[in-house]
């Protein structure tokens, strides 16, 4: 008996916790499978190896039939390949959502503003020390079309102050299952030319145009 | 009764004005400098944190071989700049491509570097600990590093109430060190306050300063800490564009941030690129070599034109601009362990 009313306040606990919270799941894929680092994989004519895979995911705000129900506490969530955990946002709040919004990057008020803790320290490696602001979307790695040494790649998109702004809005109908299609960079940018874009500049925003459409929604 | 109520007030008053002395005590510019721009409620001065910044800002543990601190190139006595050296230099005997700039009045400034690749005083000091020319280290590993010291460990601890190194409590409280480096007692300045009175020549050399020097070098500061592209013709060996290469803006190029004209006699040599050793050189810039192109400073359009009395009356009122106490003030110094033990 004692045991059921056990069960039964487990059951419970259990239950609401799961209402009060709202969670999103931001999914970094290649080819439609997860993206695995340091994996050779065939894409078109090419041979990939991606090594580092971060972004910022900033201003995230819940709506549902156009209106705002919900805007993250959270300044800004640094999604990084090398951490599952990274792939979650969880609200402590339950709301019915069928759209959010959100920035790619960290915004200009958060880059002149100084030093912060958690996901937006420096030392997360997506601060340039030389020239004050954060990269917004960082992917490095190997490719056979890269000319470079060793065939390396980098792709640090950053860039708060116009004209080379790279921080890019998103607003996505979702229940809440986003991946992020990497394999689609690769389609639009000749890797033979562009491998190396390491500071705001023109080159950054370019690239920057290209990552609203990465993100889509699992359903 | 009375008495009591009246005793008590005293008391009250003399609590309070203990609090308000305690929140300016180390940092207390006088009345005629304008708003700081620092944000100081965002990271608030506390004796602690400024102890652990000046014990940071001494430390050669900050670089990759335990060899080069701030001060190896912010010397105190230099009013925080390296005299004798027109470039900086820095980890393996490497040599930067600027001057190293004088380290005063900081909270009244918005960007830093010569190009103002720095957005803000908290994030500066990232920049010289990964430079590879520079210390050749990094905040993860400078955080390794303090991990390791009993010291830091305690002091951390004092400082933040929790021993926990992290980014932002390194930088902040290096940034509370430097917020405390006011240079506010020049002859000028007790001039300012009615202390003391200009010679004759300073005197002259005031009003020429304001004439020819104000626009850009504003009082009390000294500097309005805008670029300007003063006419100084490129050095072909460095190509140092300035701003420019922040920007990437064409109206950019040459400009470099207007420095203070205080402690001139700590600070030379002169120019982003030190090029100058004397303020004689200087001016003569100012009156002969200035090179004219797109960018030139619109205050520099019309010649200066100073005679040789002039120019000595010039000097002499910039000497007044030199803060003794600030150069050798004790508190800003590295702390002996001799003088911990007295304490």
């Amino acid at each position: 008996m004692k045991l059921y009313v056990l069960f039964g306040m487990l059951f419970m606990t259990f239950q609401s916790h799961s209402q009060n919270v709202v969670k999103i799941t931001f999914l970094p894929k290649f080819e439609g499978e997860n993206l695995a680092l340091n994996k050779v994989c065939y894409f078109k004519n090419d041979t990939l190896n991606i090594s580092n895979f971060k972004c910022y995911i900033s201003n995230l705000t819940y709506y549902n039939n156009d209106s705002i129900v919900h805007s993250s506490i959270k300044k800004a969530h640094l999604i990084d390949a090398t951490d599952s955990s990274s792939f979650f946002i969880l609200e402590n709040k339950f709301f019915k959502y069928d759209e959010i919004r959100f920035n790619i990057g960290v915004d200009s008020l958060t880059n002149v503003s100084g030093i912060f803790e958690g996901d937006l320290d420096p030392a997360n490696g997506m601060y340039w020390t030389w020239q004050s602001g954060y990269i917004n979307f960082k992917l490095e790695g190997i490719s056979s079309l890269c000319p470079a040494r060793k065939n390396k790649f980098y792709w640090h998109i950053g860039g708060y102050s116009p004209p080379f702004n790279t921080l890019r809005q998103v607003a996505l109908k979702t229940n809440g299952k986003i991946s992020i299609q990497l394999e689609q960079l690769f389609e639009e940018i000749d890797i033979s030319v562009e491998y190396q874009v390491m500071s705001p500049n023109h080159n950054a925003v370019q690239i920057a145009d290209k990552l609203p459409s990465l993100f889509k929604s699992n359903q | 009764m009375r008495k009591n109520v009246i005793i008590l007030c005293l008391f009250a008053f003399m609590m309070l004005s203990f609090v308000l002395v305690k929140d300016n005590y180390f940092f207390n510019p006088p009345d005629y400098f304008p708003k700081p721009f620092y944000d100081f409620q965002q990271n608030p001065l506390d004796s602690n944190k400024i102890e652990l910044g000046r014990t940071l800002f001494y430390d050669p543990i900050l670089s990759a071989d335990n060899s080069i601190s701030c001060a190896s190139c912010h010397s105190p006595f230099n009013a925080f700049a390296h005299t004798d050296h027109d470039l900086s230099h820095g980890i393996f005997d490497s040599i930067g491509n600027r001057n190293a700039t004088a380290l005063f009045n900081l909270a009244w400034q918005k960007s830093f570097m010569w190009d103002g690749a720095i957005n803000h005083l908290d994030m500066q000091a990232l920049a010289p600990i990964s430079h590879p020319s520079e210390m050749g280290s990094s905040i993860n590993e400078v955080i390794n590093k303090l991990n390791e010291s009993k010291a830091y460990e305690e002091l951390f601890s004092n400082a933040f109430q929790d021993s926990t190194i992290s980014t932002a409590k390194i930088l902040k409280a290096l940034s509370q060190f430097q917020l405390t480096l006011v240079s506010a007692n020049a002859k000028y300045d007790r001039v300012k306050m009615g202390k003391e009175a200009f010679t004759e020549q300073e005197k002259n050399g005031y009003q020429i300063f304001k004439n020819n020097c104000a626009s850009c070098h504003t009082e009390p500061l000294f500097s309005n800490y805008n670029f300007e592209n003063n006419g100084l013709p490129l050095d072909p060996t460095l190509n140092d564009l300035g701003r420019f290469v922040i920007t990437q803006n064409e109206n950019d190029k040459g400009k470099f941030k207007v420095p203070s004209l205080r402690n001139l006699s700590f600070t030379y040599p002169y120019m982003h690129d030190g090029r100058f050793m004397t303020l004689q050189e200087v001016i003569n810039h100012y009156t002969s070599g200035i090179e004219h192109s797109t960018t030139l400073s619109s205050q520099l359009n019309e010649s200066i034109e100073l005679s040789s009395n002039e120019k000595v009356d010039l000097i002499s009122f910039l000497l007044t601009l030199n803060d003794k106490d600030f150069a050798f003030n004790k508190k800003h110094q590295f702390k002996k362990i001799v003088d911990q033990a007295k304490e």
